[in-house]
């Protein structure tokens, strides 16, 4: 009340005239809002937790089970991830490690033998063209392929040829020693070819001496038949006639018994001394 | 899959008429690269690489099925490799009537006729300092630098014992550096 009259006296000093007391507040307030003033206030916070889905508390454990359980199997997989090692580790750690070593290995020796050479570094500075390494790659078949028709028809005909060759040139060769050893021209020729097969007892029949040329006897030895089938019969009986050696050229001879018997009626080996016959045992019968 | 097969299949491989084709051109495909290298150092250009890795796999095709498997097919490859690198060197020496000196002469100027060829970094300085040696000790400087192979696959490769492959290599690491430094 003291506090009314005093600003009532404040009043009428600035006023210059007495005012009533009149301040009765003129809003009118609802009903109870005081006595209800703590459930409006939280009213509006009640209806924002309301958002809550329908069983949600209901659902709660269940879903915390699950984040639980989930966390628990995360943390495992990443364990396993931690823990997992590259594919084919193992198979070649042996080999990285041994790697490792000769690389430690070189590097200390070069550190100690040149310094300068290990700082230098071994990387390579030569290019090669683009594409060059994964070009298509030339199987070397042509050259295989050539090789085995080589195999197949070649190696006969070169045969062939050479045993032409060879027959041609025993012809040629032997015909100067025909000439100097007139009765003894089927000897060298064939003698070698038969003699590996000729009976010791019949050897000794064998008297005249016997002109045996190594290089002849080789070629003789060799291919005589194929020689002697590379001179058509004309052209051999035509060189008989011409080189009369009073041997019998009428009929060719094949068997060895014709061949000592021809030898043995000449007497063309009469004189044949043991050492020569030794020698010529030597290099015909193997 | 041919390319991560090991040696051992491919050999198998290799003896089937099936498979041969197939499994030579695997064991091109895996090697290639790393014996294109070895014998381009030693011959320096790329053509003359070329004639030498042909030539080392035609050799390849025809031995490969009496290769014996006591020895590694790398090293085998090597051996052929460096083998023929070496002879494709003494056939240009004889063709063009060069003496030793000539053929080094001759790789140095290859080298300096190289695209990115600089004479002022030290690793092309390196490589004029390899072609002054002798060929044994370039092969096996060139396989322990550049390769980095251990003395006992050398010694398959080259048919030295480790010991002299050591020797060799260290008259050789030495004569570099001395060429490199003064040089300089």
């Amino acid at each position: 009340m003291h506090n009314n009259a005093t600003i009532l006296n404040e009043l009428y000093q600035i006023l210059g005239k007495p005012v009533p007391w009149c301040n009765q507040i003129p809003y009118c307030l609802p009903p109870f809002y005081f006595s209800h003033s703590t459930l409006q206030l939280l009213k509006p916070i009640n209806t924002t937790t309301q958002t809550i889905p329908a069983n949600y508390f209901n659902a709660l454990p269940q879903i915390v089970l699950q984040r639980i359980k989930a966390a628990a199997l995360n943390n495992v997989n990443n364990k396993s991830i931690i823990n997992k090692v590259p594919e084919n580790y193992f198979d070649n750690f042996a080999k990285d490690l041994l790697q490792t070593i000769n690389l430690q290995e070189k590097a200390n020796e070069l550190n100690t033998l040149a310094p300068t050479l290990l700082a230098i570094g071994n990387k390579n500075i030569y290019n090669a063209p683009i594409g060059y390494f994964s070009k298509a790659i030339n199987v070397p078949k042509q050259k295989g392929r050539v090789l085995g028709l080589l195999n197949n028809w070649a190696k006969p005909l070169v045969a062939a040829m050479l045993i032409i060759t060879c027959g041609g040139i025993s012809y040629f060769v032997l015909k100067p020693k025909v000439m100097e050893a007139q009765p003894m021209v089927v000897a060298p020729i064939i003698v070698p070819t038969t003699a590996p097969i000729i009976p010791a007892t019949i050897i000794p029949n064998i008297t005249t001496p016997i002109v045996v040329d190594s290089a002849i006897t080789k070629l003789a030895t060799q291919n005589i038949d194929l020689a002697l089938n590379a001179i058509n019969e004309d052209e051999l009986y035509a060189y008989v006639d011409n080189h009369a050696t009073g041997a019998n050229f009428a009929e060719p001879i094949n068997n060895i018994a014709a061949v000592a018997s021809n030898l043995s009626n000449n007497n063309s080996l009469n004189n044949l001394s043991d050492a020569e016959m030794e020698q010529y045992l030597n290099e015909n019968i193997n | 899959m041919y390319l991560h097969a090991d040696d051992q299949t491919l050999l198998l491989q290799f003896a089937q008429p099936a498979t041969k084709e197939k499994a030579f051109t695997a064991i091109v495909k895996k090697y290639q690269e790393r014996l294109y290298w070895h014998i381009r150092r030693m011959v320096i250009s790329h053509n003359d690489a070329d004639d030498v890795m042909q030539n080392t796999f035609i050799k390849v095709w025809k031995g490969l099925e009496n290769f014996r498997e006591d020895s590694q097919l790398y090293t085998w490859l090597y051996r052929i490799g460096t083998n023929e690198s070496l002879t494709h060197l003494e056939k240009a020496k004889k063709k063009a009537t060069l003496n030793y000196d000539d053929v080094q002469v001759d790789l140095s100027n290859k080298i300096i006729a190289e695209d990115n060829f600089d004479s002022q970094k030290l690793e092309w300085k390196l490589q004029l300092a390899i072609q002054k040696l002798p060929e044994k000790q370039r092969v096996v400087f060139n396989l322990r630098y550049y390769d980095e192979m251990p003395y006992d696959q050398m010694s398959a490769v080259l048919g030295t014992s480790t010991g002299a492959l050591k020797a060799s290599y260290h008259h050789a690491a030495k004569k570099i550096e001395d060429y490199i430094l003064n040089q300089n």
